[in-house]
């Protein structure tokens, strides 16, 4: 197992335990989050933990769970699924995605989220915020 | 088809194929119990015959395609690919999607499975 999956493996369970510090610790300080690849990205940390925060308002990920995956140099290519619970809709959704992973010196420097966004809609927005991270 | 053949290469092929609107072609990438989500979040085809169709609406509806793959990586029959997807649709709307997508294949070099992840942006979608 490369380091570089270890990383993702360990952003996973940052993300499930909601452990804010030790998910934003493995990106590296120059990121880019494309949570849509159809909105601007999150290029700081600062705006990331907002992201989380106020995903969590929202949503509780139960699950998030790779089925394929295929590494070639420091690019990391997923595809899987998470179970997210919408607080305000009182509803367990599945949401199958891929995501592309770009690593530098083994921190994540670039992740791209790609699923379909009519599945996961926060109830105060039009614009999507689910994603696999 | 070499089953050495690099499956980036197949799918070089099967663009071509898809290009030419050469349908005989484009059906022979495919096995024919084939399961393909064009769009994850929309109903899958469900064999070859369902494809063929597919494939006769999109021609007949859509123009100007364009299919760029930007990063892939293939494994043990698997390619997973990163790139997007542009065409006109029916009312001259441009449609892009960004999208993802992971190919399978059997020992044949067949195509089994296909699945594109992407949020769909083309208001004819299901029509």
């Amino acid at each position: 197992m490369s380091s570089n999956f270890e990383a993702l493996q360990a952003l996973m369970a940052a993300s499930k335990a909601k452990q804010h510090d030790a998910f934003l610790d493995l990106w590296d300080d120059e990121l880019e989050y494309y949570w849509s690849v159809h909105k601007k990205p999150i290029t700081s940390k600062e705006t990331m933990r907002k992201f989380l925060r106020n995903y969590e308002s929202a949503f509780d990920q139960k699950e998030w769970t790779l089925t394929n995956w295929i590494e070639k140099g420091d690019l990391l290519f997923c595809e899987g699924v998470e179970m997210i619970y919408d607080r305000a809709r009182d509803t367990l959704i599945r949401n199958p995605y891929m995501q592309a992973v770009e690593f530098r010196n083994g921190k994540i420097a670039k992740m791209r989220d790609y699923y379909d966004g009519s599945v996961v809609s926060p109830p105060a927005r039009q614009s999507s915020e689910g994603a696999a991270a | 088809m070499s089953l050495q053949e690099p499956k980036i290469e197949v799918i070089g092929r099967l663009q071509k194929a898809i290009e030419a609107r050469d349908m005989p072609a484009v059906l022979g990438f495919f096995h024919p119990s084939v399961e393909y989500h064009y769009h994850v979040g929309t109903r899958p085809l469900m064999g070859i015959e369902w494809v063929e169709k597919f494939f006769t609406k999109y021609w007949a509806n859509n123009s100007s395609g364009t299919w760029v793959l930007l990063h892939w990586a293939e494994r043990d029959g698997r390619l997973l690919a990163e790139g997007r997807e542009e065409y006109v649709n029916a009312d001259g709307v441009k449609v892009e999607h960004p999208y993802m997508g992971i190919i399978e294949f059997d020992q044949e070099g067949l195509i089994t499975g296909w699945r594109d992840y992407f949020q769909m942006q083309d208001p004819n979608a299901g029509k």
